[in-house]
């Protein structure tokens, strides 16, 4: 009676059978790099991580009315600069508000009609808007529109089954996917660190990035912080950045650029 | 002469031939960044659909200054 999987199960060819590390690599090789390479650019933290590739899920988070949407809206501008045009899942601000936060509209994606707290359907959308328009890069503002917290008897499990979802959507679809993140109030900005995301620790444990902003008035009256608290793919660990709202959008102040200018040129 | 019937019907169809445009340039953009993809290790291909969706998305850009315009002449003439 058990012999007949296990027979059928000598010959299973599927997608998912399992096999050498030396076939895996020569398969792999098959295979572009990435389907999609694409830079911020912010040149120190272009420097430091090498663009956003496929397959990885990006945490922007820090405290409210500090700069996230903003970044976001940069980081936008910047890709369309470089014809990548991304789809955005606006949540937290108002469309009208949204589009008028940008100097320049830019061509981007979004759905005619928001759900709050249905992840499935923010996955059907993702997958319309790469079968329709080609896009490979998705915004979320932000992680807590996407589960209902009030049903929930255990946020950080929820939020963990949602990064997951996420990462997995991002390495099987080949999407970039920018979750924003809030965090936990009453913390000291100066203690800020990818461990002050409200909520779960699954957020930076299953991301591969986590990059906090915050503005910094003390320095100037449109200076904020970039720190890129990790990056799993480059090694990068706590590399901080500072920049400058001009014209509407986040740029990296120019002593630091010359100084990652420099750094690229060594 | 010009009616106002017949003024607002060409605001209103100056207006939906914008639109078509902008969903044109979007089919027109997708397909060229599907080819850049499929094609991404040939640089000739990769800089021909970077310029490609550059222009269609200039186009769209002045074809959504079209529709703004055609609607706001048609707000206008209904006014009058």
């Amino acid at each position: 009676m058990r012999e007949q999987p296990v027979k059928n199960l000598k010959e299973y060819d599927g997608e998912d059978q399992v096999i050498s590390s030396h076939e895996m690599a020569l398969k792999l090789k098959e295979r572009p790099e990435a389907l999609i390479r694409v830079k911020s650019l912010i040149p120190s933290l272009d420097a430091s991580i090498e663009g956003f590739q496929d397959g990885e899920l990006i945490i922007i988070s820090g405290p409210t009315k500090m700069g996230k949407t903003l970044l976001a809206q940069t980081l936008t501008v910047n890709f369309t600069k470089q014809q990548y045009f991304p789809l955005w899942f606006s949540y937290e601000v108002p469309l009208p508000q949204f589009l008028s936060q940008f100097a320049e509209p830019p061509l981007i994606y979004l759905p005619q009609k928001l759900r709050a707290h249905v992840l499935p359907w923010v996955e059907e959308r993702i997958q319309e808007s790469f079968l329709k328009w080609r896009t490979r890069i998705v915004f979320i503002d932000h992680l807590h529109f996407l589960f209902d917290i009030a049903r929930t008897k255990n946020p950080s499990i929820e939020i963990g089954t949602v990064i997951r979802r996420l990462k997995t959507l991002a390495v099987n679809g080949g999407f970039i996917i920018f979750l924003l993140c809030h965090t936990t109030k009453g913390k000291s900005e100066s203690d800020l660190s990818y461990e002050s995301i409200r909520d779960s620790s699954f957020i930076s444990q299953e991301s591969d990035s986590v990059l906090m902003i915050k503005r910094t008035p003390d320095v100037a009256e449109n200076a904020a912080r970039l720190r890129v608290e990790f990056h799993r793919r480059t090694g990068v660990l706590e590399k901080v950045i500072e920049l400058v709202k001009v014209d509407g959008a986040l740029r990296e102040t120019e002593k630091r650029r010359e100084e990652a200018a420099r750094k690229d040129l060594e | 002469m010009v009616t106002p019937s017949l003024k607002d019907q060409f605001y209103q169809e100056l207006e939906a031939w914008a639109l078509e445009q902008i969903r044109a340039g979007q089919e027109s953009i997708s397909l060229m960044a599907e080819v850049r993809e499929r094609c991404a290790a040939d640089w000739e291909i990769e800089e021909l659909t970077r310029a490609i969706i550059f222009d269609e998305a200039q186009i769209m850009e002045s074809m959504k200054g079209e529709a703004e315009r055609a609607r706001a002449a048609r707000e206008e003439s209904q006014r009058v």
